[in-house]
């Protein structure tokens, strides 16, 4: 017992910490509790439940409904009767009980969820996973599904994978899935260069990448099937940026005329290109924003790398929307759009890049970070959740931003060189 | 009830995750099967093959975020035009690599590394190389030639290599 309870706190120590958020206030209303009980039997061993139940409580926290969650360690049994009198003088509004085993090698967990002002089960479920190492998932369902008891705005996107490519050595990348904490990670492609992982469709049953073959040449993979689809070749670079939302169009960087970087709006259907930019210098990124009317993309037609939109039905109606400098990361989900910004004096070269959130209709930044090198925002589908990974003093963190509850959380993760990534 | 509902799902479609319940069915969102053996088995970075007897290929070298040619590189290019017009060097292909420092994105320093490669290609081919045996590819920041974090060594990535095959 002792020597779970240490390697738990040992690891909540090391996994989790909360970054001050400014520019926008938390507001200062006080959270209901939730009691934790958590149960095992011998098929897992302690290290692996203090695993999950790190998990299980960073998830809870993250989630952000209730107020210092912990695990109780009296344990009256997952079957037992719950003494509801006594959790409602400890001012308990739920008691999550859950209890995760392997069986027929999977990884299982039981979730009872109890009301204690209706003294009433309110949710049984039951999750399981093929392998231990998908443990984070099981914690993740677990979160949604208090949260959808509670009817609050959805988190499902703790659910999502994240893909990503991470730099191995020259001329090579690998393409790996995670979890949303990048703490399960599958690495699904490698031995090659291959780079840009971008989702297909919402779904998250297959992913376009390029691959140097040696020529740039863009890809589809099923990652439920391993089935690798050749689209087109490109000399020079081949990148997809975005895709729409039936997943019938596609945002690709790639040379036009005269062997300039430009964005292209390829159909998957008529297979037809065109060209949206024809600008000398540098366009690259191009997201869709504002119901897929336009494309917003960076360019460095000002000097230094900044956001632009143009309508795509006519290529016009060109406008900076982000007044700022060295902003080249960037993604949007809807109006909205977040953006990596190196605003000192040196720019990239400078001590700090920060990430800041604009709406299209209103380009009011709102620094969203404050401290380290904070790259690759992407926003949640409903807009409301925003993912980063920084970089710190040596040290990595993904970051999740819940801007309905005004707080940001950090999940320190090991790494290595992330190139690109898509959620 | 749990282990029927468990076989039943692992029979089903092989996936990754699976959702029961013992009194409410949970619809959980498939997973990724196991990676097929296909999908680690990637073809390998074809490297060119260099031509070793074409000496003195040096690469260019080029300021931070800028794609023109400097006036103190504009000698090795001439230096690179003269081996790629006589002997050996003459019969070859050239693949020109635009490379980046570390700062900035993938996406920005993939189209920088390529407007490098195009700046020295479009020299080049004036020079009287052949544009035919003439490729370009960036790499970004992907071929670094030095890995520390300062300027002496960010100088030293912003290049445009020349890669020879015959």
């Amino acid at each position: 017992m002792f020597k779970l309870l240490f390697l738990l706190l040992l690891l909540l120590s090391n996994i989790f910490a909360a970054d001050a958020y400014i520019d926008i206030e938390k507001s200062a209303v006080s959270m209901p509790k939730i009691a934790v009980e958590a149960y095992s039997n011998e098929t897992v061993t302690p290290f692996e439940r203090a695993q999950l139940d790190t998990m299980m409580l960073n998830d809870i926290r993250v989630s952000d409904h209730f107020e210092n969650a912990e695990i109780t360690w009296a344990k009256p049994g997952f079957d037992s009767a719950v003494d509801y009198q006594a959790l409602k003088t400890q001012n308990y509004a739920l008691l999550l009980r859950y209890r995760v085993f392997k069986q027929d090698s999977m990884l299982v967990i039981d979730v009872n969820l109890y009301d204690i002002a209706k003294s009433s089960l309110v949710i049984n479920k039951k999750f399981a996973v093929s392998e231990f190492d998908k443990y984070p998932f099981l914690a993740h369902k677990t979160a949604i599904a208090i949260n959808n008891y509670l009817a609050a705005p959805s988190i499902d996107w703790m659910d999502k994978f994240v893909i990503f490519s991470k730099f191995v050595g020259n001329k090579r990348s690998n393409i790996i899935l995670g979890d949303y904490t990048l703490t399960y990670q599958k690495t699904l492609i490698s031995g090659s260069y291959s780079i840009f992982p971008k989702w297909a469709g919402v779904d998250q049953k297959e992913f376009y990448f390029t691959q140097y073959d040696p020529i740039p040449t863009l890809y589809k993979f099923d990652i439920y099937t391993g089935k690798k689809t050749k689209l087109f070749t490109s000399q020079g670079m081949l990148v997809c940026s975005d895709v729409s939302k039936d997943g019938t169009k596609l945002l690709v960087t790639m040379p036009g005329v005269g062997d300039l970087p430009d964005i292209w709006y390829y159909d998957t259907v008529t297979k037809q290109k065109r060209d949206l930019t024809n600008f000398a210098g540098i366009d690259v990124n191009g997201k869709f924003i504002d119901g897929e009317s336009r494309v917003a993309f960076v360019s460095d037609r000002l000097g230094a790398p900044t956001v632009f939109a143009q309508r795509i039905a006519d290529n016009g109606g060109i406008q900076q929307l982000l007044f700022s400098k060295n902003n080249t990361a960037f993604a949007s989900k809807g109006s909205k759009i977040v953006y990596a910004s190196a605003d000192g004096p040196q720019g990239l070269a400078g001590t700090g890049v920060n990430v800041y959130m604009i709406d299209s209709a209103k380009p009011m930044p709102v620094r969203l970070t404050t401290s380290g090198f904070n790259d690759y925002p992407h926003l949640s589908e409903a807009g409301d959740a925003i993912l980063f990974i920084r970089k710190d003093g040596g040290k990595s963190y993904v970051g999740v931003v819940r801007l309905n509850t005004n707080s940001t959380f950090l999940f320190p993760a090991n790494l290595g060189a992330i190139r690109s990534l898509d959620w | 009830m749990i282990k029927k509902a468990l076989i039943g799902s692992a029979v089903l479609a092989a996936i990754v995750f699976t959702g029961c319940a013992s009194k409410e069915e949970v619809a959980v969102k498939p997973a990724p099967a196991p990676a097929p053996a296909a999908a680690s088995q990637e073809i390998k970075v074809k490297e060119t093959v260099l031509v070793e007897e074409v000496a003195g290929i040096q690469s260019v070298y080029f300021d931070f975020d800028k794609f023109n040619i400097r006036a103190d590189q504009e000698g090795s290019v001439k230096t690179n035009v003269t081996a790629l017009t006589t002997g050996v060097g003459a019969k070859a292909n050239v693949q020109l690599q635009g490379n980046c420092d570390e700062r900035g994105t993938q996406e920005y320093n993939m189209a920088l590394g390529l407007k490098r490669a195009n700046a020295v290609k479009a020299v080049v081919t004036k020079s009287g190389v052949d544009a035919a045996r003439v490729s370009v590819v960036s790499f970004g920041k992907d071929n670094q030639v030095c890995t520390e974090a300062n300027e002496a060594c960010w100088a030293k990535n912003r290049r445009v290599d020349f890669n020879l095959s015959k």
